[in-house]
């Protein structure tokens, strides 16, 4: 290759331009930024000072890092301190725990590099590792408390960490006493407790803290500033003397309590404090347990009843707080009940200045109840009690409305504003003006009313009148007593409420005895006048029918013949009914005439069996009989309302009622001989009884005696004229076939009579022989 | 894929497992970066040597090796669609004298990265004129296929000595870049045995 050739030119270059890049690459070997701190040195930052920190072959790592951190060096040199303390080999690879060359991404001395010493957590370092044991306040202290540049990420030049502070109190703590004092702090303070509460002081002998001088603070007594501060009464000036309490507390006694208490002590006033106020105990205030009540006294206020019960907290309210003494203890008077007790009427009693007469004027000092207002007492109010008033009670007049007080002044002396109308507001109504006039009837006294409520004021107050028998009636007729009385203090019932009804009408009070029956339609409801129960009734008498009785207008049954001579009892019974109860009362529950029957109406056609037995026994009602005759229907086929008897026999039809057609000789029979009259009619039936048949054994007796039983008597006596006149053929009708010589014969001639049973005689027809010798006999060589 | 290659792609994983996958601008760090950039250059010259004509070992075609490939592709025309295929073949032809490099570096890349765009437009409008005159899907995409193939046959051949001269600059550039890296993972390598202690306490 010639040496003009490109590609050798262009070698060379390509070479050289490598060469100087690997050459300024060599001057920059860090492996990485350093910590600021590190950065902000700039002999550790200039180009080839690596062997500044790293050192070179004969300086190690540690000697190099010694060099600048000489305190560290020192303490390694001395093996002291926390350096001195760790491990030698350790020690000596200070990279080992302060990482470099990652910049502020690792800090040179965090956590995690005293987790690489050995100490997993800084707060819980053990001090005396450095030989300065930490206890008490100082224990519980983050380490920037005394190294203020324990977490300062970036130390200032010169300035150090953790090392350089001494084990002096005045190296960290300022000297509140200037110096005062000559002995060392740790004479009064400690480490275990705070500053102010002087561990290892002791108070002098005069004054041992006890009790509740134990838990107050030294400025409490001795004030900074004052003759008593700290300074002054233990510094390097002249000490004080005891004193007393009052040279430190100021009493909020009256000076006439604590003169009275000490005379009670038998103390001087000065001394008398601690009897109440033991500096054993912790505060000024005194327990109650310790309280004597004779002290209480002292107040002018004594303990007993009803405040001896009473805990303090209850008239002390602030009792065990820090409101000041004079309101803890005000000072009240005995009597002065409103200094503590709420008014409970609220000011009723105050004149028109506003001035509360005294609670005791009413209520006894001992307690607020019983109270002392008597009767005589409200005899000076404008409402003297009298009579029954006297008997009640305060709260039934002085009510209290919700959480209102009990009203006393004001109360209104009306009678209504005390007590119900009871009368639902009946009468007031009534009286002109709507003013209630209670006494014009009540004795204000005894609420005896009675003595003022007649007749006449009945009519008027109730617009109902009394008369008649009203007016002989007693009041609880209507008003029923009750045998307690109601929310309203009312035993005299009120009419409406008793009974559910206007008390103008009369079914308000009575039952209708009718049972409604002359309230149907197609009845009148007025009468010249007159309506409901007095169409018929009046006021003077239920049974007074002064108006008479129209019974075939009212009941559709005109009264005729035998109905209207009859009593009306006859067909109206006396009936009982069922009871009618009504306000707590049976109403009339019976009356004197009964209903002949309840079905009885218009579309009901009266019928004589409602009232009258059938003494035929339904005999002519069977089927086949006729239903009318001549249009008359049931009884009135054959009898009248003019008589039962009167024209029934002559226009009786035997044949057509009975299919028994009277002939011949039952034509003029009279009725007995067949219906023979029995006893009946003596029990109201009729005096015709039945006839015992229509064969003719059924009447007339067999004198045959039985001969004929199996015939038929019309089989011989057909004729009805004479029982004697026969139809018997002797010879068909016989065995015995008649000659001409017996055919002549009498009857009697064969057939004589014949003895029978129960000694009597019956001509003897069979059986009869039909020889000769049966009738003729037999006579000796005659018949031989 | 040889053991260049593979040895080239596994340092710089490694190297970047080394620097903590956080690479500062330190020594270490830039030898990294020289790693880097040596993978960069040999993934572009793989491009590159994907274009040189070769036989089936890896050796370079000489121009009439080159020119006979041609001729064994033009027989393949005959069996598609005639009408479609005689217009791909002369819409590749097309391309192919179109295309005029120049002698310089960088116009040689500008010329090969061009014929690469103009190839696919002209394809893509080829395959949408032929589905729009119903020449069958595959048929189409077969006949694609063989202009490629066709393409860069023709492109070798039409500039063999462009594409082994592109081939041999960035050959050069990859070489001193490798050179590079060498040189300043020596100087790294150097730098931590002189100062770092490895973790080690000291003596």
């Amino acid at each position: 290759m010639r040496i003009s050739h490109p590609k050798l030119w262009l070698g060379l270059l390509s070479l050289a331009v490598v060469v100087a890049i690997v050459l300024y690459e060599s001057e920059e070997t860090s492996p990485g930024p350093l910590t600021r701190v590190h950065a902000s040195v700039p002999e550790l930052v200039e180009r080839g000072s690596c062997e500044r920190c790293h050192g070179d072959g004969e300086v190690t790592l540690a000697q190099a890092c010694s060099d600048c951190h000489e305190a560290i060096g020192q303490q390694l040199a001395d093996r002291k301190g926390f350096h001195g303390a760790l491990d030698a080999q350790k020690a000596q690879a200070c990279g080992a725990c302060h990482g470099e060359h990652h910049g502020d991404a690792l800090a040179p001395v965090d956590a995690r590099v005293f987790a690489l010493a050995g100490v997993a957590d800084r707060a819980a370092f053990r001090h005396e590792f450095v030989d300065w044991r930490l206890v008490g306040v100082h224990e519980r202290l983050e380490c920037s408390k005394c190294h203020r540049n324990a977490d300062v990420a970036v130390l200032a030049n010169g300035a150090s960490r953790f090392l350089g502070l001494e084990q002096r109190c005045a190296s960290c703590h300022e000297d509140p006493h200037k110096g005062q004092f000559e002995e060392r702090c740790d004479s009064c303070h400690g480490q275990d407790s705070k500053f102010t509460d002087l561990a290892n002081f002791v108070h002098t002998d005069e004054l041992p803290l006890r009790g509740a001088h134990a838990s107050i603070t030294c400025a409490e007594c001795h004030p900074k500033g004052s003759d008593r501060s700290v300074e002054a009464v233990g510094g390097r000036g002249p000490k004080q003397v005891a004193r007393t309490c009052q040279d430190c507390h100021e009493s909020p006694h009256t000076p006439a309590f604590v003169v009275a208490a000490a005379a009670q002590l038998g103390l001087a006033a000065r001394a008398s404090c601690v009897d109440c106020h033991s500096i054993e105990r912790k505060g000024f205030a005194v327990p109650k347990e310790d309280f004597r009540r004779e002290l209480h006294a002292a107040t002018g206020f004594r303990i007993d009843r009803p405040h001896e019960q009473v805990k303090c907290e209850a008239c002390h309210t602030s009792y065990g707080s820090d409101v000041p003494f004079p309101r803890r203890y005000p000072g009240r008077k005995q009597d002065d009940c409103a200094a503590c007790h709420t008014d409970p009427h609220a000011g009723q009693f105050a004149d028109e200045r506003g001035a509360q007469p005294a609670c005791v004027a009413c209520h006894a000092l001992e307690g607020f109840a019983p109270h002392r207002f008597d009767v005589a007492k409200h005899a000076a109010t404008a409402f003297p009690l009298e009579g029954r008033h006297v008997e009640s009670r305060c709260e039934d007049c002085h009510v209290r409305e919700g959480e209102a007080p009990r009203q006393f002044a004001g109360t209104k002396s009306r009678c209504e504003s005390c007590h119900a109308d009871v009368h639902g507001a009946s009468f007031y109504a009534t009286v002109a003006g709507g003013q209630r006039d209670c006494e014009s009837c009540h004795d204000p006294a005894s609420f005896d009313a009675e003595h003022g409520f007649d007749a006449l004021a009945h009519s008027k107050r109730t617009g109902f009148e009394l008369a008649g028998a009203h007016e002989r009636a007693q009041c609880e007729a209507c008003h029923i007593r009750g045998e307690t009385a109601d929310g309203e203090g009312r035993r005299f019932g009120r009419v409406a409420e008793l009974f559910g009804k206007p008390a103008d009408a009369c079914a308000t009070c009575h039952a209708d005895v009718h049972a409604g029956d002359f309230d149907v339609k197609g009845l009148p409801l007025s009468v010249e006048g007159r309506q409901t129960c007095e169409r018929c009734h009046t006021v003077e008498s239920f049974s007074d029918r002064k108006h008479g009785f129209d019974h075939g207008q009212w009941t559709w049954f005109e009264l005729v013949g035998a109905h209207a001579r009859a009593e009306c009892d006859t067909c109206h019974k006396e009936t009982p009914r069922k009871p009618v109860v009504a306000g707590g009362r049976q109403l009339v529950a019976q009356r004197k005439l009964g209903l002949v029957a309840d079905a009885i109406t218009p579309k009901n056609a009266p019928a004589c069996a409602v009232c009258h037995k059938d003494v035929h026994g339904g005999q002519f009602d069977r089927s086949g009989q006729p239903v009318t005759v001549e249009g008359r229907a049931g009884c009135a086929r054959c009898h009248s309302q003019e008589s039962f008897a009167v024209g029934a026999r002559e226009s009786y039809d035997h044949t057509r009622w009975t299919s028994f057609a009277l002939e011949d000789r039952h034509a003029t029979a009279a009725c007995e001989a067949c219906h023979v009259p029995t006893n009946a009619a003596a029990k109201g039936l009729p005096k015709l009884g039945r006839s015992a048949g229509t064969r003719c054994a059924d009447c007339h007796s067999d004198p045959h005696a039985g001969q004929f039983n199996a015939r038929a008597c019309e089989d011989c006596h057909r004729s009805a004229e004479s029982f004697a006149t026969l139809v018997f053929d002797h010879s068909r009708d016989s065995r015995y076939a008649l000659d001409s010589n017996h055919v002549k014969l009498a009857c009697s001639a064969c057939h004589k009579p014949w003895p029978i049973a129960g000694g009597r005689e019956a001509v003897r027809y069979k059986p009869l022989g039909t020889t000769c010798v049966e009738c003729h006999g037999f006579e000796k060589g005659k018949n031989d | 894929m040889t053991t260049h290659v593979v040895t080239g792609v596994l340092a710089l994983l490694l190297a970047l497992v080394h620097a903590g996958m956080a690479p500062r601008a330190t020594v270490g760090g830039h030898a990294l970066a020289a790693l880097a950039l040596l993978v960069v250059t040999g993934a572009i010259g793989r491009y590159f040597y994907a274009f040189v004509p070769r036989a089936a070992n890896g050796r370079e075609l000489a121009l009439e090796e080159v020119q006979a490939r041609l001729a064994q592709l033009s027989s393949g025309w005959d069996r598609e669609n005639r009408k479609f295929g005689e217009r791909v073949r002369a819409r590749v032809h097309e391309l192919v004298v179109a295309g005029h490099w120049r002698g310089s570096f960088l116009k040689r890349v500008s010329g090969l990265l061009r014929s690469q765009r103009d190839l696919r437009q002209a394809l893509a409008e080829l395959a949408s004129a032929g589905l729009a005159e119903g020449v069958p899907a595959d048929q189409i995409r077969e006949t694609l296929e063989l202009a490629k193939r066709a393409h860069r046959a023709t492109l070798a051949a039409a500039h063999f000595e462009d594409l082994r001269a592109l081939m041999g600059t960035w050959r050069y550039l990859h070489r001193w870049v490798a050179l590079y890296m060498v040189l300043i993972v020596v100087l790294h390598i150097v730098a931590a045995l002189r100062y770092a202690n490895f973790g080690a306490l000291a003596p």
